[in-house]
C-alpha cells in the first residue's frame, strides 16, 4: 500500500479493482479487527457544511436500537468533477470498505449507493464490487454482522439537492418542493461523499492522530481537491488544511504574480471571489469562504475575465436542465438568469424555497456575464 | 466448394461491395436470396448483425461538452462554427448537433464526441474535416 496517498493508496498496484488483488494487498483486513471503526471516530474529518464526522453523525439523537443508514451519491455528472469517477473505476472497493468501515463506526445497518442509470461503467463496476464482496460475506446475510447493501440506479435529473430531489426521488415522488424528505424509508441516513470514505478507510488503516498531523487545528486531515479552469494543467491533488491558495495552484502552472482573474470554490454552483482577494488565503474547510454546501463540491477553478463569462453561461444551461421546475421562481429565473438585474435576482433569492435555487442564484452574482 | 457455399460467397461480394460503394440502401437482399437460393433467417441474421455498423442513413450526433471547463476553453466557438457549418448543407448530409452537460474529460477540456469517438484538447482539426465532409 503506498502510505503517500491518503484517497488511492493501491494506485501503484495492477488490477487492485479485484478483490482477490485488494485483499492480497491488506484491503478489508481492518473489518476482521475486534472493534472496527473505531479509529474514524477519533479523527477530525470535515464532511459536509464543514462539521467533523462526529457531530454530523451524532445531529440525530436515537436510541441504540433504531436503524440508521449510509448514502453516498455517485453523480459523476457535474460538469468539472473528473476526479470522482475515475476513483471509484480505479478503487470501487475502497468505496465498499470504507462504507463498511463508516457503517461500524457509526452504528448504520444500511449502506446506499446512489447511481445514474445511464452511466454504465459505474453501475457495472458497482454491480461487480457488490457481487464479490457479498460472496466474500463482509456483508449481507451470510456475513457475521447485520449489514447491507442497496444499489440504487436512479435517472440523472432525480439525483440533485440530496435533500429534496434524490430523496423524493428514492420514493417515486416527483421531484421539489414541497416534497421535502428528509428521511429514507424513515431513518436518518448520513450522506457523505465518496472520497470521504477513502479517506476513512485510510484513517482506520493507519491512525487518526496521523491523519490530524496533516493540516491545521481548525481542518485537520489532507482533502481531495479537484483544480480546474483556465490553468494550463487541470489536475487532481491531496491538500492539507492551511495550505496557501496560491501555493495549491502553483502546480497547475498559474503563475503566482497573476492579480486578475476570478477564483470559484465549489463547483458550478460555488461561490465566485475576485482571485487577488482568495490568493493569500488559508485552505479551510470550517468555516467562511471554504466550507461545502449541498449541491457544492470539491472544487477549485481560476478563470480569466473572458472565460468566467463563459463558465457563468454553463452555470446557468446546467441549472435551467437540473432544476425541477416546479418552484415558480426557480422556474422564472434558471431560464432568465442571464437577463436579470442584480437587485431582481437578489428578490428572486428571498422567495426561493430550495437551496439549489438560492446557490443557483448566489453564483449568477459575481463577475460580469 | 458445393454450390451453397459458393452462392454464399457471392451473396457476400455483393454486399460488401455495397458496402465499398456506400449504396447499401439500394441492395435488394431478398432478390438476391432468390437468386442465390440461400437461407433467408441466415442472410438475415447476418445483415442485421452488421446494420449498425454500416447503416449510412443513420443519424450522426456530434456532441459537444458545454460544462465550464470546456466553454472556457473554446467549446461555444466550435458549437456555433458546427451549427453555421451545418446549415449550409443539404438536409440529407447534416449532422445532429447535440450540447452535452459533461463528458467527464474536464482536465482535457475541450471535450466533444462525434459517433463513439471522443475528442480531446486544443487539436481541432476534427472540426475543419466535419465541416468539409
Amino acid at each position: 500500500m503506498d502510505l503517500s496517498s491518503i484517497y488511492l493508496p493501491f494506485r501503484n498496484i495492477d488490477s487492485a479493482h479485484f478483490i482477490d488483488v485488494y485483499k492480497n494487498h491488506g484491503g478489508y483486513d481492518r473489518l476482521a479487527s475486534l472493534e472496527p471503526g473505531q479509529e474514524i471516530l477519533k479523527s477530525h474529518l470535515l464532511t459536509r457544511y464543514g462539521r467533523s464526522l462526529e457531530s454530523y453523525w451524532n445531529r440525530y439523537v436515537l436510541p441504540a436500537t433504531k436503524s440508521r443508514g449510509l448514502l453516498t451519491n455517485l453523480a459523476s455528472v457535474e460538469p468539472g468533477m473528473f476526479s470522482q469517477r475515475r476513483l471509484i473505476l480505479k478503487d470501487p472497493h475502497g468505496l465498499i470498505e470504507g462504507m463498511l468501515l463508516a457503517a461500524r463506526a457509526s452504528g448504520s445497518d444500511q449502506g446506499f449507493i446512489i447511481s445514474a442509470i445511464d452511466d454504465f461503467d459505474i453501475t457495472k463496476t458497482i454491480d461487480r464490487v457488490l457481487e464479490e464482496s457479498y460472496q466474500e460475506a463482509l456483508w449481507g446475510k451470510n456475513s457475521n454482522w447485520s449489514f447491507h447493501f442497496h444499489h440504487i440506479k436512479l435517472p440523472k435529473n432525480a439525483m440533485f439537492d440530496f435533500d429534496d430531489f434524490l430523496l423524493a426521488g428514492l420514493h417515486g415522488e416527483r421531484p421539489g418542493y414541497p416534497n421535502r424528505k428528509e428521511f429514507l424509508q424513515g431513518m436518518p441516513v448520513h450522506i457523505h461523499r465518496p472520497e470521504e470514505f477513502y479517506a476513512m478507510r485510510w484513517i482506520e488503516n493507519n491512525s487518526a492522530r496521523q491523519f490530524n498531523e496533516f493540516g491545521t487545528k481548525t481542518t485537520p486531515g489532507s482533502y481531495l481537491i479537484t483544480i480546474s479552469g483556465s490553468v494550463k494543467n487541470p489536475l487532481v491533488v491531496e491538500v492539507p488544511g492551511g495550505t496557501l491558495i496560491e501555493n495549491i495552484f502553483e502546480q497547475t502552472g498559474l503563475q503566482t504574480n497573476i492579480n486578475g482573474g476570478w477564483f470559484r470554490w465549489g463547483g458550478v454552483l460555488g461561490q465566485w471571489t475576485p482571485w487577488h482577494k482568495v490568493k493569500r488565503q488559508q485552505f479551510d474547510l470550517s468555516s467562511g469562504l471554504f466550507k461545502l454546501h449541498d449541491f457544492q463540491y470539491p472544487l477549485m477553478e481560476w478563470f480569466t475575465d473572458e472565460a468566467a463569462s463563459a463558465a457563468k453561461r454553463a452555470m446557468a444551461y446546467y441549472v435551467g436542465d437540473q432544476s425541477c421546475g416546479a418552484c415558480l421562481g426557480c422556474s422564472y429565473a434558471t431560464s432568465g438568469l442571464l437577463h436579470w438585474k442584480k437587485s431582481q435576482l437578489l428578490g428572486l433569492k428571498e422567495v426561493a424555497k430550495c437551496s439549489f435555487f438560492k446557490l443557483a442564484i448566489n453564483a449568477s452574482i459575481g463577475p460580469s456575464w | 466448394m458445393s454450390l451453397q457455399e459458393q452462392n454464399w460467397w457471392i451473396f457476400l461480394n455483393s454486399w460488401s461491395l455495397a458496402i465499398k460503394n456506400k449504396n447499401i440502401d439500394q441492395l435488394n437482399i431478398s432478390n438476391l436470396i432468390e437468386e442465390l437460393d440461400l437461407d433467408t433467417n441466415l442472410v438475415h441474421e447476418f445483415v442485421n448483425f452488421f446494420q449498425d455498423d454500416f447503416n449510412l442513413s443513420k443519424e450522426q450526433v456530434v456532441s459537444i461538452c458545454m460544462g465550464g471547463q470546456c466553454r472556457a476553453k473554446g467549446n461555444e466557438k466550435i458549437f456555433a462554427k458546427l451549427v453555421d457549418a451545418n446549415l449550409t448543407k443539404i438536409p440529407e448530409k447534416q449532422l445532429k448537433i447535440k450540447p452535452v452537460l459533461c463528458l467527464h474529460e474536464c482536465d482535457k477540456a475541450p471535450c466533444s464526441q462525434y459517433g463513439a469517438k471522443l475528442h480531446l484538447g486544443d487539436d481541432l482539426s476534427w472540426v475543419e474535416r466535419l465541416i468539409k465532409e
